[in-house]
């Protein structure tokens, strides 16, 4: 037996061993966090009342479990949050898709792109699109991925150590959420920061 | 010897077991959806032209040689690295990949260098069971859509000059018509390029002949999906919106698959015929 081809062999049935024990369920099994129990304020936000939604509007694959809220801040503006959770996240599908995608799909386009600066680096996104009547709207949306543990800093060497050994860095489920206000009322970016941390924060104590 | 035969032979049906999840997964995705519907049928083709490799063989023996051997220890390296990379980092197209590789190991590791090289359009064909990751097909998607819309106004406009194209709407005779994002082409142009690489195998093209055909599958997508919309339209025009929809709109749709195929299995049968004649001369 050449040992350096046994090695190649054992190393494909140990692969595949650990993806059954992850792809079973079997280890870190992904868990949804309870949307329904997040605090009434989160940072420079105040949570408000479950806003409808038509479930049509979510697609052929909706997300395992959501919540969409209205959402006001600290100078009473208006706006709306939305948060998904997906228990296969990064499958083929896609799930979840990327934003920009959900929008250009409900006739808006994208006009200006930027990281925020906080740690999950959310995208803050200006959307424009042309009203039935004449005129146009436009939304200010922050958006950003949450996934179970810490992930803060996702490309850290010990933050991802951290995760390996916890088994959480290997959940597949995440959580995208996003938040839209009028883009002519809508916090600034310091403060679009604020809120990311403080849900980010929220939606960690409530997931299992 | 018997024994090890044995543990050979058992070693593949170990494998499938420990990737049962990945399997299961596959076909439950693609079953569901329209536009990946076509990898089911990949594992089928590609075994039709294993079988038919080995049968065109004869008494070609294909024996385990050390150079099979070796060649099928890198491939099972390369299928159990993305096979950990896919698990850890939790894509699945990455993961199912191994599904392939680990068959390109086996196939070596039984038939050797002889037998791998007489499988190798079957074994490349097996790869296409991985549909792309539907991140990179939402890119696609906007461009597929305009090109599509494009060619549904250019067939529409004997019929009314004034339609258009907006974003997914197409506007006929004072209607609007709001294309579904399953009707944007990326599963026809998904199954017309599978196809192609079969045709392309089945018929023995040379490399500058697939790569032609394969080239191919898209312009054809572009005119039988422009097609499909148009037609669509048309339909709606004389017998009502429900004619869009259900039934009428999935045979549609299936019609569109059909014409495709035609297309691409002529344009096969007359680049085999200038290949020969180019030969001839």
């Amino acid at each position: 037996v050449n040992p350096v081809r046994a090695l190649a062999w054992g190393f494909l049935y140990a692969s595949a061993l650990l993806s059954l024990a992850l792809e079973s369920g079997r280890f870190a099994r992904a868990a949804a966090p309870a949307f329904g129990a997040l605090p009434a304020r989160a940072g420079p936000l105040t949570l408000l009342e479950e806003l409808h939604f038509d479930l049509a509007a979510l697609g052929a694959e909706p997300p395992e479990a959501f919540s969409y809220r209205a959402v006001r801040d600290e100078a009473g503006r208006s706006g709306k949050l939305f948060m998904a959770y997906y228990a296969r996240a990064q499958r083929w599908s896609g799930r979840p898709h990327d934003l920009e995608a959900c929008y250009a799909a409900a006739g808006w386009s994208e006009h200006e792109a930027t990281r925020l600066d906080e740690p999950h680096r959310p995208w803050s996104r200006r959307f424009e699109r042309a009203l039935e009547g004449g005129g146009s709207e436009a939304v200010r949306v922050v958006h950003w991925l949450e996934r179970p543990g810490p992930d803060e800093d996702r490309l850290a060497p010990r933050e991802l150590l951290r995760r390996l050994l916890s088994g959480s860095g290997l959940r597949p489920d995440v959580v995208s959420a996003y938040l839209e206000f009028p883009a002519d009322a809508a916090p600034d970016a310091a403060d679009a920061a604020r809120a990311v941390a403080a849900l980010s924060s929220a939606l960690e104590a409530n997931w299992e | 010897v018997r024994s090890a035969l044995a543990t050979r032979a058992l070693e593949p049906a170990l494998f499938l077991g420990l990737t049962a999840p990945l399997l299961a997964e596959w076909v439950e995705t693609t079953s569901a959806s329209s536009r990946l519907s076509y990898a089911l049928l990949v594992p089928g083709l590609a075994l039709g032209l294993a079988w038919r490799a080995k049968y065109a063989a004869k008494g070609d023996a294909w024996v385990g040689d050390r150079l099979g051997q070796t060649l099928a220890a890198l491939a099972a390296a390369l299928a159990g690295l993305v096979l950990l990379g896919g698990a850890l980092s939790g894509v699945f197209t990455l993961s199912l990949l191994a599904l392939p590789m680990a068959s390109v190991a086996y196939s070596a590791r039984t038939f050797g260098a002889r037998g791998l090289q007489a499988l190798a359009p079957a074994l490349a064909l097996a790869f296409l069971m991985v549909p792309p990751p539907m991140p990179l097909l939402d890119r696609i998607n906007p461009f597929l859509v305009e090109a599509s819309g494009t060619t549904a106004v250019t067939l529409l406009r004997p019929f009314d000059a004034a339609a258009g194209w907006s974003g997914a709407t197409l506007a006929f005779r004072g209607w609007e018509l709001i294309v579904a994002d399953a009707c944007s082409g990326s599963g026809t142009f998904l199954m017309l390029g599978a196809l192609s690489a079969f045709l392309a195998a089945l018929f023995r093209l040379r490399p500058p002949g697939t790569l032609l055909l394969l080239a191919l599958s898209l312009p054809v997508t572009l005119l039988v999906n422009g097609l499909r919309i148009a037609s669509s339209a048309l339909v709606i025009e004389r017998f009502g919106a429900a004619a869009g929809q259900g039934l009428a709109h999935e045979l549609l749709g299936q019609a569109v698959v059909i014409v495709g195929a035609a297309a691409l299995v002529l344009a096969v049968e007359r680049t085999q015929a200038l290949a020969a004649r180019w030969r001839s001369a």
